[in-house]
């Protein structure tokens, strides 16, 4: 069972250089936004979730989809209370829904879903060193890129020992889903305890541990894995580039 | 003479705003290429000398320090931790913290890359030093999908990577099984052999006596540093500084012999040459079998999280009332899966368990949890409340006990363990020992009628096991069934009426403790080693658990 995004596939995506990968990343987060209508920013979320199986993000994506699903549904629920449309579609109950805030919900909705597609094909095809290393080359000094994707390190950690703890009271008689919402807020207490202790505690180990082993010792650092440039870069790059040009073309046109 | 690389001189310190010097006034050196073994009792300030000597105390650990640590003749005082490294490597208990890479490689990668090591050096070094680790398999797995054991073994491979002249470990085999522990003793032999120095902090007598000399500390000062052979030949000396006395120091002790064999076998030689004879056995009469009533039935039961990796194999057995059992077996064997399978927390794929004839999942998790107390390997992962009494009333009040009855089941749950008087006391300022206690009373209080303890011993000085296997010894004379999980072989031999061996999810031996134990090439099959009194009994044809039985064989 991985706890991590990653998955070791050696594909097209995996050996694309560290940089090149977060500038397309970048680059990807623009085309949803040259398109107003569904219809505009279909295609683009379909050529995403073609990228994504291409990049074996597939066991990734079933972990996320009802996420997605969640969101595809909120967008378009709120936009129909706070976007105001011209002409009236039906009515449910009280509320009159009007085409234009549908159709703007539907396009956040898949706006919102292609930026998790784009970090889905990133995280699955990145190692979080690599990550590291792309940013640190982008200019961020490489303490602060290792702590920001030290949260992406932790946070499977922290999963597995929120479960260690649920089995742990569990086995004293806790019962998570009983009693009303504040009885249920209380419930949780003896699993947040324990894991905001044992997170603190490992944290304190884990700066300790990072030092003995030189973390900070020079501001320059080798790199185990090499990172050539080949084809693969100019050819994802050219391929965002071009998207956003079609797209952008059609959106100012 | 022999240069000392590492010298601390007049060294004090206490945490915090405590008053209490954590170590006092300590004078201590490691000379190069010597293996120096540090024990004493839980408190004793064996990690406090670790972290002083590494210069981690006092840059991460705030506190009054005073004294001098120098290093190549050089003080250390004011260097970062960072910059030490290199040259100081110090591995720490908790490995799970320092893992926190991709995979394997580049686990190992990481001090190098810190260091600006040139790549090639870098796979040269990771392959030669994964290989002696026993890690060249698993170089592209998960660290965290790793068993506790190869992780352990992972954080100090990691720090080996970076070359250190001088490696400090504080307690690194505590996960490891008998045949790992050995392996990586071996290697600290090694390193110290090639130049390098090292200072291992372990309660495990029986490998502490490999060390070229030992440093024995009390209440924060060292009181006795020399051979193993001189500082630890008194057994009740040992005892005094929550150390089991090594075997075979105490079998010749009780045999009167001034000797003090540091192996089974220079035991034996010694033996032989002053012309002891051992008896056959006399008949024991080990403890009697329990009632008979089947309490928890596991018939066939296969697990896995992924189909291509089985944790379980097909596991049956039987647990009956009012016995006292030990699973053992190494780490990954599937020990821990196993139990979470008694209380439905698991759900087997195949297979069933029952309790009293009930299949399990028909009670539910949390109803079990009266019946059967489960009480995990790590009691900071259940601890919450603010005080002791608290921490006791949250199961009784999960389960609907009346509110009046609670002060006297607490209470009584804490008189059992020891604890009775700690009502007011906050559960996280209490040391390990008696947390786990306290792990134990929260769980008993629900007067179950089954115990389950995952490594209950696991990180305790010599007197603290004692005193939690007396426990529950005692829990068991009160009609309690006790099932505990171990990889240690001693605890097994010493407090266990049965044994059942788990080796890569299957049960592969089942019985007496005597008749377990005696079976030495099921043992290694799981990775197990024989204590040396059990091992020496054998060389003689004899089925002996203890070192008073070995010695009484000898009169």
């Amino acid at each position: 069972m991985s706890l991590t995004f990653y998955y070791p596939s050696g594909g097209f995506f995996e050996r694309v250089h560290p940089v090149s990968k977060l500038i397309c990343l970048m680059a990807s987060f623009v085309p949803p936004f040259l398109g107003n209508e569904p219809l505009e920013v279909f295609p683009y979320f379909s050529f995403l979730l073609l990228a994504a199986f291409f990049a074996q993000a597939g066991a990734n994506l079933r972990r996320v989809y009802k996420l997605m699903i969640i969101l595809f549904v909120m967008s378009i629920v709120l936009w129909a209370f706070f976007y105001r449309g011209k002409s009236a579609l039906f009515t449910v109950g009280r509320i009159v829904i009007m085409k234009e805030s549908l159709l703007y919900g539907v396009t956040t909705g898949i706006r919102l879903n292609c930026f998790i597609l784009s970090a889905i094909i990133f995280l699955t095809s990145t190692p979080i060193e690599d990550f590291t290393y792309g940013l640190s080359k982008l200019g961020m000094p490489f303490a602060a890129s290792f702590a920001l994707t030290l949260s992406f390190r932790l946070t499977p950690l922290f999963m597995e020992t929120g479960q260690a703890i649920v089995m742990a009271q569990k086995a004293r008689g806790l019962d998570l889903d009983s009693g009303g919402i504040i009885k249920r807020i209380r419930h949780y207490v003896p699993i947040i305890v324990p894991v905001l202790v044992s997170g603190l505690r490992r944290a304190d180990q884990l700066a300790v541990a990072l030092e003995s082993r030189g973390f900070g010792k020079t501001k320059k650092r080798s790199a185990i894995s090499e990172f050539p440039i080949t084809w693969r870069d100019y050819v994802l790059i050219s391929f965002i580039l071009v998207i956003c040009f079609v797209m952008g073309a059609h959106h100012f046109s | 003479m022999t240069t000392n690389l590492l010298s601390l001189k007049n060294v004090s310190f206490a945490y915090g705003g405590s008053e209490r010097l954590a170590i006092n006034n300590v004078n201590f050196s490691i000379a190069q290429g010597e293996f120096v073994g540090i024990a004493g009792a839980s408190g004793a300030g064996k990690s406090t000398l670790i972290r002083c000597a590494s210069g981690i105390t006092p840059q991460f650990f705030k506190g009054r320090f005073s004294g001098q640590v120098r290093v190549n003749a050089r003080p250390i005082t004011g260097k970062r931790v960072a910059e030490l490294a290199g040259i100081i490597g110090t591995v720490f208990q908790d490995f799970e913290a320092q893992l926190f890479s991709t995979n394997v490689r580049r686990e190992l990668a990481f001090g190098m890359e810190n260091l600006c090591v040139n790549r090639k050096i870098m796979h040269q070094r990771i392959n030669k030093i994964a290989q002696l680790i026993g890690l060249s398999g698993l170089m592209e797995r998960e660290p965290q999908s790793l068993s506790g054991g190869q992780k352990q073994r992972l954080a100090l491979a990691s720090v080996l990577c970076l070359n250190p002249a001088l490696l400090l470990c504080d307690e690194p085999t505590t996960d490891l099984d008998p045949v790992a522990k050995n392996m990586l003793l071996d290697i600290l032999d090694d390193l110290a052999g090639s130049g390098n120095s090292v200072g291992l902090v372990t309660h495990d007598t029986e490998r502490l006596i490999r060390a070229d000399r030992i440093v024995l500390m009390r209440d924060g000062s060292i009181v006795a540093n020399g051979k193993a052979t001189e500082i630890l030949s008194d057994p009740q000396f040992c005892i005094d500084n929550g150390l089991f006395a090594p075997q075979m120091f105490s079998l010749f002790s009780l045999l009167g012999l001034k000797d003090r064999p540091l192996s089974v076998d220079e035991a034996k030689e010694v033996l032989d040459r002053e012309g002891f004879v051992a008896k056959a056995s006399p008949s024991r009469t080990d403890i009697t079998m329990p009632s008979g009533d089947p309490l928890i039935t596991v018939e066939d039961v296969h697990f896995y999280y992924t189909p291509d990796s089985p944790v379980l194999n097909g596991v049956s057995l039987e647990i009956e009332q009012g016995d006292f059992v030990c699973l053992l077996g190494q780490n990954g064997s599937g020990k821990t899966t196993l139990i979470k399978t008694f209380n439905a927390f698991l759900h087997p794929v195949s297979g069933r368990v029952f309790f009293k004839g009930i299949p399990v999942e028909k009670i539910g998790p949390s109803k079990m949890g009266q019946k059967i107390g489960f009480v995990f390997q790590n009691p900071d992962q259940m601890l919450f409340a603010a005080n002791v009494f608290e921490e006791v009333a949250f199961g009784l009040r999960n389960y609907g006990m009346p509110e009046k009855e609670i002060p006297q089941k607490v209470a009584a749950a804490l008189k059992a363990v020891g604890l009775n008087g700690t009502e007011d006391i906050d559960p996280f300022i209490m040391v390990k020992g008696d947390r786990q206690k306290l792990a134990v009373a929260c769980v008993l209080a629900c007067e179950p009628e089954v115990l389950i303890l995952d490594e209950p011993t696991t990180g305790l000085d010599a007197n603290e096991q004692v005193d939690m296997m007396e426990l529950l010894v005692n829990l068991n004379s009160l009609g309690h069934t006790i099932v505990i999980i171990t990889h240690s072989v001693q605890i097994a031999a010493s407090y266990a009426r049965r044994i059942f061996i788990l080796d890569s999810g299957k049960i592969i031996g089942e019985g007496t403790t005597r008749e377990i134990l005696g079976k030495s090439d099921l043992l290694s099959r799981a990775n197990l080693i024989a204590p040396p009194c059990v091992r020496l009994g054998c060389m003689y044809g004899l089925s002996v658990l203890s070192v008073s039985e070995l010695a009484e064989a000898f009169k």
